[in-house]
Formats: C-alpha cells, sequence, structure tokens
C-alpha cells in the first residue's frame, strides 16, 4: 500500500473529505499539461515529482522538522526576506492559493469581486484543504494591495499573523523605512523561534538565499537563447512555483542541476520547440502552483513562452542582496534595497516595471509580450494601458488578458491567443 | 493474469486507444529510483501523478509505453526496487480538454 496521508492531513486538523476530492483533480490536469509535452529536460523530473505527492512529501518534510523544535513561517509574497527566517534556523513555504477549489470557501468570507490570488488562499485556510497552511506556526502578510491587507484580517482571526509595513514608493526614505521594518522582523521571528539572529547567521542566510536566486536565474538565462529553447515556458513556472515551497539550499541545488543540462542542450542544439516558435515574454500577475492554465495554452497555441516577469518568475530571483555588510544594521539596509527593487504594481510611481520589461523583452529576443491580470486585481489592470503604449511604441506587439481560475474562459482565450501568435507570424 | 496478459485485456477493451502502464510505488523514493535506473537503460520512462483510475490515492507514479512495461518490471525486480503493481490504462492524456484544478 502507498503512504497513506490521511494520518498527516488528519493530524493537522484538515477536512479529509473535502481534500480528497482537490487529490482527484491533480492527476487530470498534471498528466493533460506536463506530459503531453515531448522532449521534456530529464531534471524535471525532480518537480515533477514534487508535484505528485505535493501534500504529502513537503508537509510531512515540515512536520518532521516542526517535531525537531523548527518553525515554519507561511508567507505569500516576494517582498518578505526569507533570510531573516533562515538565520533563525526557521523554515519559509509559500502559500499563494493558485487553484480555483479554494475560491468558493474564499468567497464566504470575501466579495466575490476579488482576485481569485486572495480568495484562493483565504479558501485554503479555513476550508482546511491545504495542509501547507495547516503546517505553520505563523503567517507572515505584507502590506502590498488593498485586498490581501484585509483578508489577513480575516485570517489572523484563525491563525497567528505578523504584518510587515512594506512602503508603496521607493524614495531613500522608503527604502530605510523598510530596513527599519526588517528589524521590527527580526525580533518578531526570533521570538517565535526562540533562536537569536547574529550577523554571522544572517549572512550565511543571504548567502543561501542569494544562491537561490543564482541558480533560478541560470536556468532563465538559458532561455534567452534566439536559437534553441531548451526549456518550455510551463516546465520554468513549475520550477518557479515549487521554489516558493522547496527548501532553499535544495531548490538552488536542483535548478543548478537543471541548468547543466540546460546549457548543454544549447550546444547540442537541443529544443523543446520547433524552429521558428514565436518568443513571448509573459508579464503581470503572480502564477501560484497549480495555476497552469495561460501557460498551457500560450504552449499549445504554438507559442513557447521564454520569460515570465512576475513574482513567480523574474521577480523572485532579479538582484542580489549585497553580501559585504558587517553589521545587523548594514545587512538590514541591504536586504532593503534589493527587495525594494521588486517592480510589483502595489508601488507608485511604478515605471520601473515598463523599463524591465521593456529591457527583458529585448533580452530574451522576444516576438511578442503577453501582459495578463488576474480578475479584479486592480493595480496591475490600472497600470496595463501605460505598459502596452510603452511597448507598441518600442514596437513589441502586445495582448492583454484579464483571466481567473476558472476553465470558463479557456476556449476564448486559446482563439485570442491563437489570433496573436497568427498575427506575430505576418 | 500476468503483466502481459493484463496489457492485451486493456487493448482488447479499448480498441483504438493508446494503453499506457503506469507503475505504483509505495514511497517516491522508490519511484525515483526506478526512474533513474529506467533511463539509464534507455526506457522512456516518466515521472508521473497517480491516475485516480490505477489507484484510488495519490502518490508519485511511473508512466512507461507497455511496449516497455516488461522491461521496467524486469528492472525493478533485479533492483530490489519495492513497486505495488503496473496498472495499464487507456490514454489519460489529453492536452486540449482544458480542465485545469
Amino acid at each position: 500500500m502507498a503512504i497513506d496521508r490521511h494520518e498527516l492531513w488528519g493530524n493537522l486538523g484538515m477536512d479529509l473529505e473535502t481534500h480528497d476530492v482537490l487529490c482527484s483533480v491533480l492527476p487530470q490536469a498534471f498528466g493533460d499539461v506536463y506530459l503531453s509535452q515531448e522532449n521534456r529536460p530529464e531534471g524535471m523530473a525532480f518537480w515533477d515529482m514534487v508535484v505528485a505527492d505535493v501534500h504529502g512529501i513537503r508537509p510531512q518534510e515540515l512536520v518532521d522538522e516542526q517535531a525537531k523544535g523548527r518553525k515554519v513561517f507561511g508567507t505569500f509574497c516576494t517582498y518578505v526576506p526569507d533570510e531573516v527566517v533562515i538565520a533563525a534556523d526557521g523554515i519559509v513555504t509559500g502559500l499563494c492559493g493558485g487553484s480555483q477549489f479554494w475560491v468558493p470557501e474564499g468567497e464566504k468570507y470575501l466579495p466575490a469581486d476579488m482576485c481569485p490570488l486572495i480568495k484562493a488562499s483565504l479558501g485554503a485556510r479555513m476550508g482546511k484543504t491545504c495542509p501547507f497552511f495547516r503546517i505553520v506556526d505563523q503567517i507572515v502578510g505584507e502590506t502590498t494591495c488593498d485586498g490581501k491587507k484585509k483578508m489577513y484580517e480575516i485570517m489572523a482571526e484563525d491563525v497567528p499573523m505578523y504584518i510587515m509595513n512594506l512602503p508603496n514608493m521607493k524614495r531613500p526614505q522608503d527604502v530605510a523605512a523598510f530596513a527599519d521594518e526588517i528589524a521590527l522582523f527580526k525580533a518578531n521571528v526570533e521570538e517565535v523561534t526562540g533562536n537569536e539572529i547574529t550577523v554571522e547567521k544572517l549572512a550565511e542566510a543571504i548567502k543561501v538565499i542569494n544562491e537561490r536566486r543564482k541558480a533560478l536565474a541560470r536556468v532563465y538565462e538559458t532561455r534567452k537563447n534566439s536559437d534553441v529553447i531548451p526549456i518550455s515556458g510551463t516546465d520554468a513556472l513549475l520550477m518557479m512555483q515549487i521554489a516558493f515551497f522547496d527548501d532553499p539550499v535544495r531548490c538552488a541545488q536542483m535548478a543548478n542541476k537543471l541548468a547543466d543540462e540546460l546549457e548543454q542542450r544549447l550546444v547540442d542544439g537541443v529544443s523543446v520547440f520547433p524552429a521558428g516558435t514565436k518568443r513571448i515574454l509573459l508579464t503581470g500577475t503572480p502564477l501560484a502552483i497549480p495555476n497552469w492554465k495561460l501557460h498551457h495554452i500560450i504552449e499549445t497555441s504554438g507559442a513557447a513562452i521564454v520569460c515570465e516577469e512576475n513574482c513567480t518568475g523574474t521577480k523572485f530571483f532579479t538582484n542580489l542582496v549585497d553580501e559585504s555588510q558587517t553589521t545587523l544594521e548594514g545587512m538590514y539596509q541591504a536586504l532593503a534595497e534589493r527587495y525594494m527593487k521588486i517592480n510589483c504594481a502595489c508601488f507608485t510611481p511604478n515605471k520601473t516595471r515598463i523599463d524591465e520589461v521593456l529591457a527583458l523583452a529585448k533580452e530574451y529576443k522576444v516576438d511578442g509580450v503577453i501582459n495578463t491580470n488576474l480578475k479584479f486585481c486592480t493595480t496591475f489592470k490600472t497600470e496595463a494601458p501605460a505598459l502596452e503604449k510603452a511597448l507598441e511604441e518600442a514596437g513589441i506587439p502586445v495582448l492583454d488578458i484579464e483571466t481567473d481560475y476558472t476553465d470558463n474562459d479557456a476556449e476564448q482565450l486559446r482563439t485570442r491567443i491563437g489570433a496573436f501568435v497568427e498575427m506575430l507570424s505576418e | 493474469m500476468d503483466l502481459g496478459e493484463r496489457i492485451e485485456q486493456a487493448r482488447q477493451e479499448n480498441p483504438g486507444v493508446r494503453i499506457d502502464c503506469y507503475v505504483l510505488f509505495e514511497s517516491h523514493t522508490d519511484a525515483m529510483q526506478l526512474y533513474e535506473l529506467s533511463r539509464a537503460a534507455g526506457l522512456g520512462a516518466r515521472i508521473s501523478t497517480t491516475p485516480r483510475q490505477a489507484r484510488s490515492s495519490c502518490g508519485v507514479a511511473l508512466l512507461v509505453s507497455c511496449d516497455e512495461a516488461k522491461a521496467v518490471e524486469t528492472i525493478a525486480l533485479d533492483s530490489n526496487t519495492p513497486f505495488e503493481n503496473i496498472v495499464p490504462l487507456p490514454n489519460q492524456i489529453t492536452p486540449h480538454r482544458d480542465v485545469y484544478c
């Protein structure tokens, strides 16, 4: 008999009956999206394994570590500095909900006209159908968008919650304010874990997370090749999605192993798409696991995604934290400077995101950009026209897509994306 | 019935449909071990989720061509890699189904 995870899930207080329904839909979706691909890199076997038992393998590891006294911190956002938690021998796990399965439960507490990521995240916690949401000792929220801020208030009634105050501007005083916020977070993490964060420990944690960034960036670097596309966007997305959940050292090891293989593919001319396949940069809102819809539709419509400019893409690993600091205060500032370079639509102004998308479009030699936002994500939706105007002025075709986690618009998306790809070929 | 007979039965019950074989395991480490041994032997094994039609609980499986299933079974037996069963199923993969989770 296979390892029965029901004891693990039951001990976490999960709703086993409802959770079984979720478990039953994953194999079909995974097969359709991932096993239908040809010539995938061997290195993807690791991520396939993780997702095949996504609510079993890693949750069991986390529970085992908790039994040794370690604490697990759940996060939703690329602005929360993992380094601080790692420095206290804590564990970070991502929590963002990427499944429609959790949305109706979230809508019991939230307005329907709120983005599906927020609704799914709350639904996963309140419905007791995600082990990661049950395992965490503390959730770390942040003041990014209004929807998440208000959702955190509701979630805080059910689970210990710590909120980081993220400034929404990027002036020097805002960066300094975030450095102060990181210092406060350090005190919180020390209190939760019972472990002191020293200069040495934080310096080591900064190195660990920088190594993860470098490894993920190596994989992305191979996608810049104009002649060979060594990995599908759908596979790269899976690597990124799981990076939020995995141990950072193992994540770096596996990403480096994959990068080795992809670099060899470039030498050998091994591409997963036929020559001439149109190259797409996808930008916009995050794609939390298991949200594979848009990638799959695009890559089964004659195009290849070669870069994701979003939180489950370049935002997660671009820019390293300065490793030369020798004091805690210097490290807080270095961390703040790196994290405040992330160009989220919750900031104003956010022209740096437009500049970054234009630069990435050039670096990754794309034929077109697809700008996507989850329904009811006001900030990304509002800045879409400015982004699209800049792309058009640069001569880069752009398609704007608003979607959610449901399957209802799949045919419509196929029609629009197919027409866009056809237009790129003219 | 032995594996060959079960594959043949699945083919007869699903005429015109490709039959794939799923190797089921007790643990993901066994699955990864057999995956690596099978790949090293030049077989086209892939890591997969466990289809519900094969088992009611989730977990890591190995997806292999039924033409290579016997060879994979032999590797597992020779290497003492534990596995639960090899289940032939009609094609489970439909890339344009557009049903996500």
